[in-house]
Parts: C-alpha cells; structure tokens; sequence
C-alpha cells in the first residue's frame, strides 16, 4: 500500500514540477525574502541604525514568514482543488485507477502530493530565514519552528478541505475553492481588525464550525514574538484537531469518489 | 471443468442525466457472459451498443446499476482481482512528460511490481509492443499509434491472466494491427483470457474463439466462432453479423 501511494505522491510531484509550478515556488521564496526589507523603507543591511537590529529582525522574520505562507498556501489550495480534475481532464485517470489501487490510495497520494509541495516552499522559507540569521549573527526566536509546524498543520488542513471540495465538486471546484481559499485566507491571524469585524458573521461560522479555532491569532502571532507561555499538550492538540479536521472531509470525499463512474469519453 | 474467469450476470447500466439526473439512458441491459479461462472472446457490434460500458463496469470504472460481475470469482474491485486483470482503453492516454520507461515503471510499482523484476518486464513489454526504439522519447511526442502501443504494453506488463482490450487497434498502422492479432495469439497460447471489443471482424475470425453480437445494451448472439460459421456456411463473419444485427433491428 505505501508503495503504492508514494508511487502516485511522486508522480504528482513530478507532475507539478512539469507544470513549472515549481518556478512559482522559488519566486514565491526569493520575493518573499525581499520583500520586507523594502516594506520597512529601509535596506536591510544598511538602514540598521535607525532601528534595535533585534526588531528589525524579528520583524523580517514574522513578516517574510507571513507572507511566504499565506502565498504557498494559496497557491497549494489552488492546485489542490484541481489536483483531480487536470487528471481526469488530460484522461491519464483510467490507466491508474485501473491498476491494483484502491481509490481512497490514489486520492491520498495526490493529496501528499500538494501537501509535499507545501511543505517545500515552508522550507525552503526556514532555510532563508536560518541563513540570513546566520549571515547576520542572529538567533532566530526560540519557539519559531514550533510556530512553524503549527501554521503547517494549520495549512494541511486548508489544502485538504481543498483537494477533497476538488473531488467532490468535479468541474466547478476551482471556482468554488478558489472562494473558500479567499475566505479562509481572510481569516488567517495577520489582517487587519475592521476586515475582521466585516466579516464577523463568517468568523463565527467557521469558530462553531471548526474544532481548532483557527481564527484565533493568540498562538501564531505570540509564538513570534515571545509573548505567549508555551504548552505542549494544549498545541500539539490544537495540531491533531486541525488533521482531524481535514481527515473528516478526505473522508467524506473518498467515500463519494469510490462510487463515482470515470466516464472517459465525456472528460 | 474450466474455471470461469469472466462471469456477468444480469448486467444493468444506466446512465443518468440532465436537471436532478431524471433523464435515464441505458447502456446495458440484462447481459450475461461466461467466459471460461484461456479464451479468448470478442464482443462486436455497432457504435453506441454498449461494448465500451459493459467493459468498464468489468474493470471498475463504472458501478453497474444492477447485477454482478467476478472475475475469477472475485469483486472487480478488489486489489487482488485487478491484480489479475491488464486493461487498455480506446485510446490510450498517459503522462506527456515521462518517457515509456518511467511510464511503465510508474504503471508496475502500483501493480506491485519491485525492482529488479519490474525493470526486466518494462523492457519485455516494451519490445513486445514495439517500442524499443524509442524508449527515452517523451511521449508527449508520441503519435496516436506509439501511444497505442504504450497501452498495451503497460496492460501486459504485470503478467495477468485475464486481458480487456478495448479496440486496440484504433489508430494502429497494418504492422501495428498485425501485432496485435500475434500478441493475443501469444497470450492464448500462455494460457491467458482475453476480451476483445472491436468492429474489425476479420481480425476477429483470425485469432478469437469466440464472439458475443451486442446492440442496445443486450446480446444477441453469442456463440464460438467455429460453430457458428459451420452454421451458416458460405457466409462470412461479417454477413452473420450484419444479419443479426439488422434482423433483430427490424424485429425490434
């Protein structure tokens, strides 16, 4: 089973790859570690003066970090969602469904596929951001990673949701997801307080209706800056209901793939 | 006695359309086919008759509707009887990006197959197939006929016992059709089943024993192709055809 399943993730990895998405990826993390120096006005090397060079740091960091994540994560909810669709539309899906697979396998190896290529770009963002610390004789922040891994899983989520709404919704997905993208990405910690009241009704909805609340900032933004007591338990759960949450629709939408006709004359 | 390795019963297949999916179409109806192991059978007749759905409910792209399929008394859908099966499409379409290595390696390792063995039965199936001179061409390159070729090397590549081609000649050149009549004669002769769909019948009286007449989503006729030309003799496989088909139209 497992080899079966790395055998697709590789192949959708590759397959990305082939569509230049990959290009986007080392865009995506050479602008990002740009872009907040010139956000401050100032060249980072050289404007050191004006600033304690502690916050100009932590500063490059939450907001270089911040961005690259929102930006992979949309892009990799976006692929996400047409991750099943590209398949069926280039008709590749008959020839591998046919095979000695179960459905639910070939779906989870797409599924890795996408959450692979996030999980590259959210590297190679900690790459940059431990090489210009060590450029610069820094340390980064002592619970940077955690809050790292937290804003991952918070992103496999997303991406789940995504890909299964892909399975579930066939040819209009892309659209559909690209709302539900919109609307999750709106509500990541980093925006500003009168977007948050507009959109209190959809808060609400996505508070009552997720287990994690991930709507709430206090844990992202405050692991940043050091603010925040750290618990294990508590974040590591926070973490596990996020999966879960995403397992619950994979599921919902492999139980809906597996007895679903693959029409090949009409795709 | 002959195991059975293709059993349908009773097949129903209706397809569903339009506003709350009320408009029905049926593809199939109440079709029966035994075939036994080692035959190799074809399923002829005109466009729209159902041949293309009867064989993708057998490989489990479609649901059937209504009634049962087993191959070598399994569930098409289990792993275990897909392992049994090798499968080509109408027109074969795969990965534009991989070479025909990479794409029948990728096929082999979800058909369970592991170095070195898959290695080995990549290149066997690929010279079967007549491909050896184009190993490491991408086959987004690939003329429709090379990508035919593909497709059938990669639905022998796992070694099954039962092979379901879907017009496998389509887009094939003369030396391409002639190597799929000696390829199913190679396989009848390994002792594999193989179920043919396809509209050439001279093929057909060639290198099948058996032939299953379909229009409408029902069987007309189904019969070994010996006795039914002992039957009708001075006549032709395709004057049989076009008389049932044509017959049971006008009864219809």
């Amino acid at each position: 089973m497992r080899s079966r399943i790395l055998a697709i993730t590789g192949n959708s990895l590759l397959e990305l790859h082939k569509r230049k998405v990959s290009y986007l990826a080392v865009v995506l993390v050479i602008l990002v570690s740009i872009a907040p120096t010139y956000l401050k006005h100032k060249l980072f090397m050289f404007g050191i003066a004006d600033y304690k060079l502690g916050y100009v740091y932590q500063d490059f960091v939450i907001s270089s970090f911040k961005l690259l994540s929102l930006l992979g994560l949309l892009a990799s909810i976006l692929l996400a969602s047409g991750s099943l669709e590209y398949e069926v539309m280039r008709r590749t899906l008959s020839s591998v469904i046919t095979r000695p697979i179960q459905r639910w396998e070939y779906l989870l190896g797409r599924l890795f596929g996408v959450i692979a290529f996030y999980a590259l770009i959210i590297l190679s963002g900690i790459v940059c951001i431990y090489l210009f610390a060590l450029l610069l004789n820094f340390s980064v922040p002592d619970l940077f990673l955690w809050g790292v891994l937290e804003r991952f899983f918070q992103g496999v989520a997303l991406i789940t949701v995504a890909f299964s709404l892909g399975v579930l919704t066939s040819s209009i997905s892309a659209l559909l997801t690209l709302l539900v993208a919109v609307f999750f990405a709106l509500l990541l910690p980093h925006i500003p307080a009168d977007i948050h009241l507009s959109i209190g009704v959809a808060k609400n909805i996505v508070h009552y209706t997720t287990p994690s609340d991930w709507i709430s900032d206090y844990f992202t933004r405050s692991v940043y800056q050091g603010e925040v007591e750290f618990n294990f338990l508590k974040n590591s759960l926070v973490m596990l209901e996020n999966l879960m949450y995403g397992a619950v629709f994979f599921l919902l939408s492999a139980l809906i793939f597996t007895k679903r006709d693959i029409k090949l004359k009409d795709s | 006695m002959t195991e059975l390795a293709i059993e349908i019963k009773g097949l129903h297949k209706i397809y569903r359309r339009g506003f709350l999916a009320k408009k029905e179409i049926c593809a199939v109806r109440n079709l029966n086919l035994e075939i036994k192991s080692g035959e190799a059978w074809a399923l002829v007749g005109p466009n729209g008759a159902g041949k293309t759905t009867t064989l993708h409910c057998l490989v489990g792209l479609l649901n059937p509707t209504s009634g049962s399929i087993t191959i070598f008394g399994e569930n098409p859908l289990s792993p275990d009887a897909r392992r049994k099966v090798g499968f080509q499409s109408e027109i074969f379409f795969s990965y534009s990006y991989m070479n025909p290595v990479d794409g029948l390696k990728f096929y082999g390792r979800l058909s369970g197959l592991k170095d070195p063995d898959l290695k080995e039965r990549v290149t066997k199936a690929l010279n079967l197939a007549g491909l050896s001179d184009c190993l490491f061409q991408t086959m987004g390159t690939f003329s429709k006929g090379m990508m035919q070729r593909v497709g059938l090397a990669q639905s022998i590549l796992h070694d099954p016992s039962v092979i379901i081609w879907d017009e496998p000649s389509t887009g094939l050149d003369p030396e391409g059709r002639r190597l799929v009549m000696d390829l199913i004669l190679k396989l009848k002769s390994e002792g594999k089943t193989v179920l043919l769909s396809t509209h050439i019948l001279s093929d057909i009286e060639r290198v099948c024993d058996h032939i299953s007449i379909i229009n409408k989503g029902g069987i007309l006729l189904s019969e070994s192709i010996d006795s039914l030309l002992t039957k009708h003799s001075g006549k032709t496989l395709e004057d049989i055809y076009l008389e049932t088909v044509r017959g049971k139209a006008d009864a219809q």
